[in-house]
């Protein structure tokens, strides 16, 4: 019973983190809540196979992570522009929820190959090792750092491009600009 | 007035923003010291160039091999607050209910 409680605690413990996990993935609150929920039955029905001691989250990570990975490559296969979808919901999103801010980022997120959006946000945000997320991964550590190198690149080059074609937008105007005064 | 395309009630709106997200806003435009040399620059390569290059061949034909830390460090900030906003929702009913249940067949 104590154990079982421990697995139970462990597994709340870990969804707040799944689903930002989940969410960033995917761009969608609706989908990334289907798939924490797809992850808890799934371990649910594996426990055998979760070795006690070990960490937890980071085992509900690598089952969220390689189901995600069957849907995307089922869904590549049935809609062709996945891309376009995502960004579609993602503007869905933007309007229901107060999480605006973050748009931006988002949208980013989501132009990076699947390959590298998952090692920087394991790295990067969840805050699992270069080891961890090698093995959430199934991947070397060297991929890992590499991926999370070139995602972080990629996202900082897509955030930035941007933010020169809004000024450039403005030509009279450059720097003014970000004083935003309009008189 | 007419030249700028926000109306004066977005600006207000707009501020903090702005200054919150340095990088990710108009301020991106003008790259920090470091930054800006070695986009243009072209011949700090000798940091390994990463071989899957296959698709995105032409976008990152500007090398750029190295983020400065103080973008690094932004774009992790950034990372992080996303991903905290999310966690600070905290466990939604509908998951607490699931491990209820599986917790009930499972006592059957």
């Amino acid at each position: 019973m104590n154990a079982q409680d421990d697995v139970r605690g462990a597994m709340l413990a870990a969804v707040p983190s799944l689903r930002a996990f989940a969410i960033s993935l995917c761009g969608d609150v609706d989908r990334a809540n289907d798939l924490v929920q797809e992850t808890l039955l799934r371990a649910w029905s594996h426990l055998d196979s979760f070795e006690p001691g070990t960490n937890m989250s980071a085992w509900l990570f690598t089952i969220l992570r390689n189901h995600f990975r069957t849907e995307y490559r089922k869904r590549r296969r049935e809609v062709e522009d996945a891309d376009g979808g995502y960004a579609e919901r993602l503007t869905a999103r933007e309007e229901q929820t107060a999480h605006i801010e973050f748009g931006e980022l988002r949208e980013a997120l989501l132009k990076l190959s699947p390959d590298q959006r998952e090692a920087l946000i394991l790295v990067g945000a969840s805050g699992f090792s270069y080891e961890e997320a090698a093995k959430i991964c199934n991947c070397a550590v060297g991929t890992i750092k590499s991926r999370v190198n070139r995602a972080r690149l990629r996202l900082a080059e897509s955030l930035g491009v941007e933010a020169v074609q809004e000024i450039a937008s403005e030509p009279e105007t450059p720097l003014a600009a970000s004083g935003g005064r309009d008189e | 007035m007419g030249r700028k395309h926000f109306t004066s009630k977005e600006v207000p709106d707009r501020e903090p923003i702005v200054s919150r997200d340095v990088i990710f806003t108009r301020d991106a435009a003008i790259p920090p010291p470091g930054y800006g040399h070695r986009g243009k620059s072209e011949m700090n390569d000798k940091i390994r160039q990463p071989p899957d290059t296959s698709m995105k061949a032409e976008k990152t034909k500007r090398k750029k091999g190295r983020l400065s830390a103080d973008i690094q460090y932004k774009l992790g900030q950034q990372l992080r607050a996303m991903y905290t906003d999310v966690v600070n929702e905290g466990v939604p009913d509908q998951f607490s209910e699931l491990i209820q249940r599986l917790e009930k067949r499972d006592e059957k």
